[in-house]
């Protein structure tokens, strides 16, 4: 028997690709970003004092080292102020990260806890007081940090948020104010100046631009 | 000779079958739909330049693209944050908006990036 199975195989359908294309704007590109550095220290990009809160009308621009105490009458806070102008990082730059370097003269017993906040009126070092540093507006907190009780150390403070808006906009901030925030009576910390003879204060920029 | 016919019948029948499957095997497409065309792709923009933001350890929070032009609004604009060793560290997408003269576009969400490892922004725009 004749066997004639004839397979017709009908692919009822086909789809062909459909070419039309969904995006009609396409566009890719790219940034290269420089990286560099800036360490500024010294009167001639810094100023820095303290202010104490049981000598309310004094100002100490001149002092040697910069002090920082608890409790609800006798506070002091201490005050530093960079100028980023001499790093020439445009405003379209940014900070990857900056660190104030602070040499700690008389570490607490026992360790503090020290707040960092970014200061947004500017100030003057050399006539600054308790009563006026009342008027002064704060930021936020830009970060706490641990003393230690070891005299003669350098602590490093990450400040990264504050500079990075600062080179975005200059008056973003003008610097920060340390204090201890504990009404507690403890020990003093203090920190030389830019009037010490050595180991002054030191801000430490990475950025991009 | 009855034999040989035998034999010729089925061997005439499995040509035929193979015949038939080989004439199957050319899948007779009836194909009711098929197009082709084309058009044409643009580009809304020859370039872009962004700033980002960092928090306080160092890591990228935003990147903003201001400056777009207008003919790109409503595009989806992705960002690769790239290292020197051309690796994609973190990435974010947002759609172009914001437009007056210009457009801008804020990207969040890239993970925990740190901007000192970020040497190059990598962009794409899409959109109809």
């Amino acid at each position: 028997m004749l066997l004639a199975a004839t397979i017709g195989v009908g692919l009822g359908v086909a789809y062909a690709a459909s070419l039309s294309v969904g995006s009609w704007h396409l566009w890719a590109g790219s940034q290269t970003l420089t990286k560099s550095t800036c360490t500024l220290s010294g009167s001639a990009v810094a100023n820095d004092t303290y202010v104490d809160q049981a000598h309310a009308n004094t100002n100490y621009g001149t002092a040697t080292t910069m002090q920082v105490h608890p409790g609800t009458s006798t506070r002091q806070w201490s005050f530093l102020h960079f100028d980023l102008s001499s790093c020439s990082i445009p405003t379209t730059g940014g900070a990857d990260s900056a660190t104030l370097k602070l040499y700690m003269s008389n570490a607490p017993s026992p360790s503090r806890t020290l707040t960092v906040t970014s200061e947004i009126t500017p100030f003057t070092a050399t006539t600054l007081t308790w009563t006026q540093a009342q008027s002064l507006s704060y930021g936020s907190t830009t970060t706490t940090f641990s003393s230690g009780t070891t005299n003669g150390v350098t602590v490093s403070i990450p400040v990264t948020i504050d500079v990075d808006a600062m080179i975005k906009n200059t008056s973003a901030s003008y610097g920060w104010r340390i204090s201890d925030d504990n009404t507690s009576l403890s020990d003093t910390t203090a920190f030389n100046t830019l009037n010490a003879t050595s180991n002054i204060p030191q801000l430490v920029i990475s950025y991009e631009k | 000779m009855k034999y040989l016919s035998k034999a010729l019948g089925f061997g005439i029948a499995v040509v035929a079958t193979f015949a038939a499957c080989a004439a199957a095997a050319t899948l007779a497409l009836s194909s009711t739909r098929l197009s082709a065309g084309n058009v044409g792709v643009t580009a809304c923009t020859s370039s872009l330049a962004a700033t980002r933001n960092v928090n306080n350890a160092g890591n990228v929070t935003q990147v903003n693209v201001a400056g777009i032009p207008a003919a790109c609004s409503g595009e989806t604009l992705s960002v690769t944050l790239v290292n020197a060793a051309n690796a994609a560290l973190g990435s974010g997408s947002a759609t172009v908006g914001n437009c007056g003269t210009t457009c801008s576009a804020t990207i969040t969400g890239f993970g925990t990036v740190s901007a000192l490892n970020v040497v190059r922004y990598s962009y794409g725009l899409t959109g109809a």
